[in-house]
């Protein structure tokens, strides 16, 4: 009678009735402390041409190594992604939508003057910042992305400087991992592209940018 | 015996599993409407639909609207609505949070960019839907704990919470820069969970009423039948 009854009961239970079940809590446990250990973010590399008007500039731009292969890894928050193709990807977008021309040049410090040129433009990334939900008491990751922009003469004489910093935010879920993280990179530099377009392009128009000297003393 | 479970107790446990998927707790929901002047699309325009996102503390969720984005999509008619991803890619940067306009008549001020608006005018865009608000729950009481061990687990208690939806929409008339007018939606209820060895959610889904309720209103309104 024991076994029919037994027998009978595994038709609605899994082998090991309830103790199976205790496996799959404890599995299941185990998946959502894990989801919360960090890991790699997928950072989206696809960003819209802008739409705006060019200026009647050549520009060169010139992505320093730093800049271009920057990768974020903090061994602490067990975050590892990488920003800088990303970050050329969408710089080269923008640049090439406001100017009638741009070219990819050398190091102005280190190379040969380029006279067809009106300016060169060295896109620097000084900080990348983030906060988590939980540091922030909100549902959202906020990402911040400090860059300037030093801005050479054609004879590869430093005219400018303009800081500005990218903002973006991102709702966290608590099963999400860390995807909202990259969301919110992703609309930084997004940001970092509408700063471009309206406030740089300003500045370029009308050479209200700040001078080395001024730049020197600020980072001091 | 151990590891036979009576048949008795199987049948309690698949019925409250059953419960638990087929049972949800009462919503209600409350739609108001505040529009001055009704739109009247033409054949060939379209609406978008944006979430505000210039708000440090209140961001519309994606599935609010993506929700919202069905039901406007499966009204009557034949008026296009175009998502917000695409509407902001067509003419990025220009309703990034940064950019956004805040008021209707600033739209004006921006479709006089000759680039901006040969953008506008080829997606057709006549009506721009901002969408604000979000769902929370709040007033968490109860207590439940569990534990889990190589031979099995549980939990045991009883949990419950307030689920509050507040959203507004915001109809501007890009062809006028004027806004027609605001629709809300409030939708709340409470939500219960109460565990014997299984956690049975009943929740209260008032982010799914309040998406009903605005989108009802919204296509009604859109659609010239409100």
């Amino acid at each position: 009678m024991k076994s029919s009854l037994h027998h009978r009961t595994s038709s609605y239970w899994p082998r090991g009735g309830i103790v199976w079940y205790g496996k799959l809590f404890l599995l299941a446990g185990l998946i959502l402390v894990l989801s919360g250990c960090g890991g790699t973010v997928a950072i989206k590399d696809y960003f819209p041409d802008p739409v705006v008007a060019p200026l009647p500039y050549r520009v060169g731009v010139y992505y320093s190594p730093e800049f271009s292969s920057y990768g974020y890894h903090s061994d602490e928050e067990k975050v590892n992604f990488e920003l800088g193709s990303k970050q050329v990807r969408l710089f080269d977008k923008v640049f090439n939508a406001m100017f009638i021309s741009r070219l990819a040049v050398s190091d102005p410090d280190t190379s040969q003057p380029q006279p067809q040129l009106d300016m060169i433009l060295v896109p620097v990334l000084d900080e990348y910042a983030f906060l988590s939900p939980a540091e922030t008491a909100t549902n959202f990751y906020t990402v911040s992305i400090k860059y300037h922009i030093r801005v050479y003469s054609a004879e590869n004489q430093i005219i400018g400087y303009w800081p500005f910093v990218a903002y973006g935010k991102n709702r966290g879920g608590s099963m999400s991992g860390l995807e909202p993280l990259g969301d919110a990179t992703v609309t930084a530099l997004r940001d970092a592209a509408a700063a471009l377009v309206t406030q740089f392009r300003r500045a370029v128009e009308t050479e209200d940018w700040r001078l080395p000297g001024e730049a020197e003393q600020e980072s001091s | 015996m151990s590891g036979v479970i009576p048949n008795r107790s199987i049948r309690a446990v698949s019925g409250m599993l059953v419960s638990a998927v087929l049972a949800s707790a009462c919503v209600t929901t409350r739609v108001e409407q505040f529009v001055l002047d009704a739109p009247l699309i033409s054949a060939g325009e379209a609406v978008v639909l944006l979430s505000n996102r210039q708000d440090a503390v209140v961001e519309t969720e994606d599935s609010f609207l993506d929700c919202l984005y069905g039901r406007l999509n499966g009204m009557k008619g034949s008026v296009q609505i175009i998502s917000e991803d695409q509407f902001r890619d067509e003419l990025f940067p220009w309703f990034e949070s940064r950019l956004a306009p805040t008021r209707a008549e600033s739209v004006g001020i921006l479709l006089e960019q000759p680039h901006i608006k040969t953008k506008a005018d080829a997606l057709g865009v006549r009506y721009l839907v901002w969408v604000h608000g979000e769902s929370d729950a709040t007033n968490k009481q109860g207590s439940m704990s569990c534990s889990f061990s190589p031979a099995g687990g549980g939990c045991f208690g009883m949990l419950s919470w307030d689920n509050n939806s507040n959203y507004e929409a915001t109809i501007w008339d890009l062809k006028d820069s004027k806004s027609l007018g605001i629709i809300s939606s409030q939708s709340t209820g409470t939500s219960v969970m109460p565990a014997l060895i299984i956690p049975i959610p009943i929740i209260a889904r008032t982010k799914g009423a309040s998406c009903r309720g605005l989108g009802d209103q919204l296509a009604a309104v859109l659609s010239g039948e409100s």
